[in-house]
């Protein structure tokens, strides 16, 4: 861990409050999950579902970086919005959120781009949340974490279809997974609630496992997933 | 040589099965020219399992394989 999210042991009242967390991680990687800090780049339809289950997973400390308000639009699938939050920052939402599910977990949100975050942000990082919806965004993301030395968890939704990778520090896969900077499937196939909500799911299965360093592989992989037929593929990549 | 092909997400639209849902090949020939058969975009043919191994555009086919081909998806926000 590069960071320590919480300063003082976590009270037993604070494990109680978790003990159905410490069947799945084992006790050492509950308090590696209260110890570390993640940053999650984009607040929407990836990004909500991610911050509410890692403040329920016991995070010690989340940055949240996005520069957007809600729109009407957003309803369909982001968690944080709802009917009374259409214009407000979406970092504002994330701070409320997760001061009303774990208020012991720190947050920081940056109502900005990610190109325009602190060089801190990455270095105190020990992971990053690839929740972006571009290529360039994506790739922009993926450079600053490999000159940082941060795992990035990366997933993409398109309609029934999404993707999940874990991209480790030094790795080059989403350059690899993406051809170029060109407009996506997810415009004709649309982002609808129950795809986010499982990329998202993946997505902090994996962050969990890398924090608690459970079944970790040395070989970059994506997962797939097809929810129209109901099946998910692990490959190398 | 038949192959059994899975176009997954918006490049099912390339599919070229017959009644049967099989594709058909020239014996000796590689994904590359299968997806050039197919008419899929090449630049976008990045993740590709033959048999539940991991592929590439080089991979050699051979009669009965099964193959999957899936397109990055973008979108999260």
């Amino acid at each position: 861990m590069k960071s320590n999210g919480t300063t003082k042991s976590p009270q037993p009242e604070e494990l109680e409050r978790y003990r159905c967390n410490l069947g799945t991680v084992g006790l050492d990687g509950q308090r590696a999950l209260f110890s570390s800090h993640i940053v999650i780049v984009g607040l929407g339809g990836l990004g909500g579902h991610v911050l509410e289950q890692m403040t329920r997973a016991g995070v010690g400390y989340i940055t949240g970086i996005d520069p957007d308000v809600f729109e009407p639009s957003n309803l369909n699938r982001q968690l944080l919005s709802d009917v009374d939050s259409i214009g407000v920052p979406k970092v504002d939402a994330a701070r409320q959120r997760v001061q009303q599910v774990r208020p012991e977990t720190g947050f920081l949100g940056i109502r900005r781009h990610h190109e325009a975050a602190d060089e801190e942000v990455w270095a105190e990082a020990d992971m990053v949340f690839d929740c972006l919806d571009s290529i360039a965004d994506r790739l922009s993301l993926a450079e600053m974490c490999l000159h940082a030395g941060c795992t990035l968890i990366h997933g993409a939704i398109a309609g029934w279809y999404g993707q999940v990778a874990v991209v480790r520090p030094g790795s080059h896969l989403l350059a690899r997974l993406y051809p170029d900077t060109g407009p996506g499937l997810e415009k004709e196939l649309g982002t609808p609630p129950f795809t986010a909500a499982l990329c998202a799911s993946l997505m902090v299965a994996e962050g969990v496992k890398a924090i608690c360093a459970i079944q970790q592989k040395d070989q970059d992989r994506v997962t797939y997933f097809d929810l129209r037929d109901g099946l998910l593929w692990s490959v190398d990549a | 040589m038949r192959l059994k092909v899975n176009l997954m997400s918006l490049f099912a639209k390339y599919s070229k099965e017959d009644s049967e849902g099989f594709t058909h090949l020239d014996h000796g020939r590689t994904i590359k020219a299968l997806a050039e058969h197919l008419g899929l975009p090449l630049e976008r043919v990045k993740i590709v399992t033959v048999n539940g191994q991991q592929g590439g555009l080089e991979t050699l086919l051979s009669d009965n394989d099964l193959v999957y081909i899936f397109p990055p998806a973008i979108g999260g926000g």
